[in-house]
C-alpha cells in the first residue's frame, strides 16, 4: 500500500489518457479532481492486487456516456456507490 | 475501488469516489485502456457478470438498480439508454469482484504503469519518442488536422479526423474514427491501426493526450499505436471487439499493430 502525492495523481491523468485513444473523458477534469482532492485534504491509498485480502470486495466506478457532456460532481458520485454498497 | 478503465478522467473519477469514502483503490483496471461500451471489459472474457450495477445521472437525482441482466451487454444498454435520456452522461458503480478474483481478472498494475508514463511526459526531452519506447508502441502519423466532423448521438461522440503529414509524414494522409475512443486508423487509405489495438492522438511537441472531441482544424498532432493488453488479443476478446467495430461500420478485420508495422524501426535512435 502506498498513499499517492498530488504530482502522483496528475501524472496518473497523464499517463492514462495515453492508454485512453482519445476516449476516457477530458484529462482537464482528470487535473480537477486531482487538485480538488490534495486542496481538501484526502489521501489516496493506491493497493497492489497481491495485498488485497482474498475475501475482499471490490466495486467497479464509472462515468458513462458521451465524451462531450461529462462534468463531474463527487456528491453525486460519491451517492452513487454508497447506494451499490447498501 | 477498482477504475473500470484508463483514461484522463473516468480513472480519476475511481480515485475521487474511493478517497472520499476513505477505501483504497487497486492498482489495476478492467480494460488496460478506455473502452467505448460498458460490457468491453476482460471481466466479460472471463464471465465475471457486470451486475449488481447502479446507474445514476450526474447529480445523482434518478438512481436506478440493476439487479439481474441477460448478459454484460444488456446491462450496457441500460446504462447507454439512461445515459442518452440523462443528457448523455451516467455514473455507474458495479460488479462487485472479491479480492481472489483482482489478482489474476483485470489488467495487473495499470495505475502504477499510467503514473510512470505521466512522469515520463512530464521529464523528458522528446515525451512522443520516451512513450513509444515504454509501452512497446509506435508513431503512426504527424500531422495537422485538415477535416474533423464530430456528432453526439445516443449517449456517444462519434468523430472523424483527417489529417495531412508534416516532417517525415510530409506527402502522406492519414485518417482516424472514433466512437468516443478511436476505433481505427488509415495512412495513405491503408489500414495502420485497429481496436482493441490503442490509437491515441497526442499533442506533436508535449506528448499529451488530446481527446477525440476536443481536435481542431490546425491543430498538430502526432497519433500513437500501443498494442492492446494480451486478454483482448484472445479470440474471445476479438470476438467482443469484432461486434462493435461491426455496428460501428469498420469491417476489416484485427491485424495485431506489430504486424502492421513490422518493416518500421519506430525508435531508430534508441
Amino acid at each position: 500500500m502506498r498513499t499517492l502525492s498530488p504530482q502522483d495523481l496528475l501524472d496518473l491523468v497523464d499517463g492514462a489518457a495515453i492508454f485512453s485513444a482519445g476516449g476516457g473523458g477530458d484529462p482537464e477534469t482528470g487535473y480537477r479532481i486531482a487538485h480538488k482532492l490534495a486542496s481538501e485534504g484526502y489521501t489516496v491509498r493506491l493497493v497492489a492486487p497481491s495485498e488485497v485480502p482474498d475475501n475482499a470486495k471490490i466495486v467497479n466506478f464509472a462515468c458513462v456516456g458521451a465524451t462531450t457532456t461529462v462534468e463531474y460532481d463527487a456528491d453525486a458520485a460519491v451517492k452513487t456507490l454508497r447506494i451499490l454498497e447498501d | 475501488m477498482i477504475p473500470v478503465e484508463l483514461g484522463g478522467f473516468n480513472t480519476l473519477a475511481a480515485v475521487d469516489v474511493a478517497a472520499r469514502c476513505g477505501i483504497p483503490v487497486v492498482d489495476a483496471d478492467g480494460a488496460g485502456r478506455s473502452v467505448p461500451e460498458v460490457h468491453l471489459k476482460v471481466y466479460t472474457i472471463g464471465d465475471i457478470p457486470l451486475i449488481p450495477m447502479v446507474v445514476a445521472d450526474l447529480h445523482a437525482k434518478n438512481i436506478v438498480i440493476a439487479k439481474e441482466t441477460a448478459d454484460s451487454k444488456a446491462a450496457e444498454r441500460i446504462a447507454r439508454v439512461l445515459a442518452a435520456e440523462w443528457d448523455n452522461s451516467a455514473y455507474t458503480a458495479r460488479r462487485i469482484l472479491t479480492g481472489a478474483q483482482v489478482k489474476t481478472s483485470p489488467i495487473q498494475l495499470s495505475l502504477s504503469k499510467s503514473m510512470q508514463i505521466g512522469k515520463l511526459l512530464r521529464k523528458t526531452v522528446d515525451p512522443v519518442k520516451a512513450v513509444v519506447k515504454e509501452t512497446g508502441g509506435f508513431k503512426l502519423f504527424e500531422g495537422i488536422v485538415d477535416c474533423c466532423e464530430q456528432e453526439t448521438e445516443a449517449g456517444f461522440t462519434f468523430v472523424n479526423i483527417k489529417l495531412r503529414g508534416t516532417r517525415e509524414c510530409a506527402g502522406s494522409m492519414f485518417e482516424f474514427k472514433a466512437k468516443n475512443e478511436v476505433l481505427v486508423a488509415y495512412k495513405d487509405g491503408k489500414l495502420a491501426a485497429i481496436a482493441p489495438d490503442i490509437i491515441t492522438p497526442v499533442h506533436s511537441e508535449t506528448g499529451k493526450c488530446i481527446t477525440a472531441e476536443k481536435i481542431e482544424k490546425g491543430n498538430k498532432l502526432a497519433v500513437l499505436g500501443l498494442p492492446a493488453p494480451q486478454k483482448w488479443r484472445t479470440s474471445k476478446g476479438l470476438d467482443l471487439w469484432r461486434e462493435v467495430l461491426r455496428r460501428s461500420k469498420i469491417l476489416e478485420e484485427y491485424v495485431p499493430i506489430q504486424q502492421l508495422h513490422q518493416f518500421e524501426k519506430p525508435n531508430p535512435s534508441f
